[in-house]
């Protein structure tokens, strides 16, 4: 385990019955560092951070945050955001949040008011008193991540943040997830926004079948997974060549993967000889979701 | 375990229950009800009792043939009655209109009918003749009694005073059964009352998905038990709600003197069987706690855990099907079944210390029975709570659950 591993997760594997979710899972996540957990539907993510969290009990393995098993009395340091999402819905907005303050370790009155600053802060100053059920799936979904993030936890695990979020509340909910970036909380984000994963994450793991298929900083990833690629912006399709892979192709844009030892002036070359107009041509490395479709197959992404 | 987030899970459940106008709709609907039905068979019965003494003074004229020779003259005289001694001829006085009513009194009226003929008055109405047809015959009979003492014990009420002993001791009689009985009412109401609360209370964190949330706030066995002390102080609060307007009601009746008061002082506090009763209610209280929550956390939704509830109340109140036979003979297989099974005890030995048939020894086999079936049923509900609960859509596979 590394000295500043915030969660440490080593052989972790997971049993149902006779299926194995998770076969010998290790990772760890530093300190201050932003994570990007990846990996389509049912390859074992959200079993992971239930595992981790307690909440399942790991068939073998060690997963602990910050040196011990999590225990709920150390909720004072986890903001927790589940894929399934649910508040009290019959209850009003503040007694919620209120009550989630109180078992996160907050008073009564700073819960309250900390609850109040933050609805004022996302738009929803009026709908304190209001039940969660007469709140829009928007609004439920801005009052979830208040809970989440009320107690200024060091660690925050967001199980598909941005599910069910508009473009507009979208932003709104990266920009406070940069905010607790920025204040040194430790993030661990399971989602499938690649371009957030890019902007934001230091390091990512992903997950296929229970199995860890590439582990590092997004960099280390890119490598292995194949050299150079070139983005190409063209009036044409890029025909198929034995220099090169098409990795993506749509409406003029594509990106594709040379093979060992071609040069990606070559290839600029070949589509001019061809009489093929290039407008863009950047050389760079193989982009995450280029890396996704390949690991987990275009049709099981979709 | 964490006292202060057992103490938030109990103030945010009682308060927003208690906040639920549905709670007080729901407490006060059933004495409303029981109040309102009382105070209509009241007014009925009065009413009722005022009809048959109006009919009863009913002035009309009547003729009437005396065979047995016990009516009065004078009486039937005042009555308006009028003495023949031809009944073919009362009928016919009756048929034409001349009187209302004939009766003819037989020789011997303790064995034969007293015979009437009269003017349809209606289903009710006629209930006139026979008031005064037996009313005659009665003051008549009473006339001819010398002592007003033999008067008084035959139409009277004779009260008795009883003392029965025990080993040699005045034993208590049902001043001694009553407290130890209202135990029994009192986990009915909470068990029946509380019941689909207990069922729900899990299954409500479920529906709404916010068990991953509170799990990683406080411990299952915590909020449950946080949750199962709310339930109590819930149902404690309904059943005051519920008893309060009738207690009141009769303290006040009692007060104007419409109804007699209760006699306090033949209840009988037995120190051996309230502790009894109390660890009784607790341990069954508890145990159907454990078991309806541990299959709300089994179960989808509540539609799918309502068919097991059923079964789990029938299991509860199953002894009352057989309470004549807890009276009668305590030592009967089907009581001792009943007695020591952990779902059935409750009733059944509850039944059994208020009647004073439940030897201490078998009170506190069943006491830790109770307690030990409550503390494994609250450990497989914690179980199936922690990972039944995020099976939002599903059963949950109570193999894969159990063998973690």
């Amino acid at each position: 385990m590394a000295s500043d591993s915030l969660v440490h997760i080593e052989n972790f594997r997971m049993d149902f019955g006779p299926l194995t979710v998770i076969r010998d899972l290790s990772f760890d996540v530093h300190a201050g560092e932003t994570f990007g957990f990846l990996g389509s539907n049912g390859s074992g993510k959200t079993t992971t951070i239930r595992a981790l969290l307690g909440i399942y009990i790991p068939t073998a393995g060690t997963l602990t945050i910050n040196g011990r098993q999590f225990q709920p009395s150390q909720t004072g340091e986890l903001g927790y955001l589940p894929e399934e999402r649910g508040l009290y819905k019959k209850e009003p907005t503040l007694d919620t949040m209120v009550y989630f303050g109180k078992l996160k370790g907050m008073s009564a009155s700073a819960a309250r008011a900390w609850s109040l600053n933050y609805l004022e802060r996302v738009g929803l100053p009026d709908k304190a008193k209001i039940r969660l059920d007469k709140l829009s799936g928007g609004e439920q979904q801005k009052v979830q991540l208040g809970v989440t993030i009320m107690n200024d936890p060091r660690l925050l695990i967001l199980d598909e943040p941005t599910k069910g979020f508009d473009p507009v509340n979208r932003r709104m909910l990266m920009s406070i997830v940069e905010e607790r970036k920025q204040a040194g909380a430790t993030i661990v984000m399971v989602t499938h926004q690649m371009e957030d994963v890019e902007r934001l994450c230091d390091r990512i793991i992903l997950l296929k079948d229970g199995v860890a298929r590439a582990y590092g900083t997004v960099t280390q990833v890119q490598e292995s997974f194949g050299g150079t690629t070139v983005r190409i912006e063209s009036e044409r399709d890029i025909p198929p060549s034995s220099k090169y892979a098409v990795l993506t192709q749509t409406h003029g844009h594509a990106e594709i993967s040379l093979a060992t030892g071609v040069e990606p002036a070559a290839i600029l070359q070949d589509l001019v000889t061809q009489g093929i107009g290039v407008s863009g041509f950047t050389p760079g490395r193989k982009s995450l979701e280029s890396i996704f479709v390949e690991v987990y197959g275009a049709k099981e992404v979709d | 375990m964490k006292n202060s987030n057992v103490r938030t899970v109990v103030g945010f459940e009682v308060v927003r229950t208690l906040k639920s106008k549905a709670f007080w709709i729901g407490s006060f609907t059933a004495p409303l009800l029981i109040l309102a039905v009382y105070g209509i068979a009241i007014a009925s019965s009065m009413s009722g009792t005022q009809t048959i003494e109006d009919q009863a003074q009913t002035a009309f004229a009547f003729e009437y043939a005396d065979a047995s020779g016990i009516v009065q003259d004078n009486i039937a005289t005042a009555m308006q009655g009028t003495k023949i001694s031809d009944p073919a001829q009362g009928v016919e006085d009756v048929k034409s209109g001349k009187v209302e009513a004939f009766f003819a009194y037989p020789a011997d009226p303790t064995k034969d009918p007293v015979t009437i003929a009269a003017a349809d008055a209606g289903l009710i109405g006629s209930g006139k003749y026979d008031a005064v047809a037996t009313g005659l015959l009665k003051a008549s009979a009473a006339t001819q009694v010398q002592s007003p003492t033999v008067l008084a014990l035959l139409t009277g009420v004779i009260s008795t005073t009883t003392t029965t002993y025990d080993n040699g001791e005045v034993s208590q009689g049902i001043g001694a059964a009553i407290v130890p009985a209202a135990f029994i009412v009192l986990f009915f109401m909470l068990v029946i009352v509380q019941g689909n609360r207990m069922l729900t209370a899990t299954l409500e964190e479920k529906e709404n998905r916010v068990t991953e949330m509170i799990l990683t706030t406080i411990s299952p066995t915590s909020l449950l038990v946080g949750k199962v002390i709310a339930l109590i102080i819930i149902g404690l609060t309904q059943i005051v709600a519920m008893v309060a307007p009738v207690a009141i009601l009769a303290f006040i009746l009692a007060k104007m003197g419409k109804i007699s008061s209760f006699d306090w002082s033949i209840l009988v506090f037995d120190p051996t069987k309230m502790t009894f009763g109390v660890l009784l209610l607790l341990g069954g209280f508890f145990l159907f706690t454990a078991t309806l929550v541990a299959i709300g956390a089994a179960m989808p939704t509540v539609k799918d855990a309502q068919g097991i509830f059923s079964a789990v109340i029938i299991l509860a109140v199953m002894p009352i099907y057989v309470a004549m036979i807890v009276l009668t003979n305590p030592d009967s297989l089907i009581v001792q079944v009943f007695t020591f099974f952990p779902w059935t005890a409750p009733i059944t030995a509850m039944a059994r210390n208020a009647l004073g048939t439940l030897p201490w020894w078998h009170g506190v086999i069943v006491v830790v029975l109770l307690f030990a079936a409550t503390a494994l049923m609250f450990r497989i509900a914690a179980r199936l709570f922690q990972y039944g609960s995020v099976e939002y859509t599903k059963k949950l596979n109570l193999k894969v659950a159990l063998g973690k």
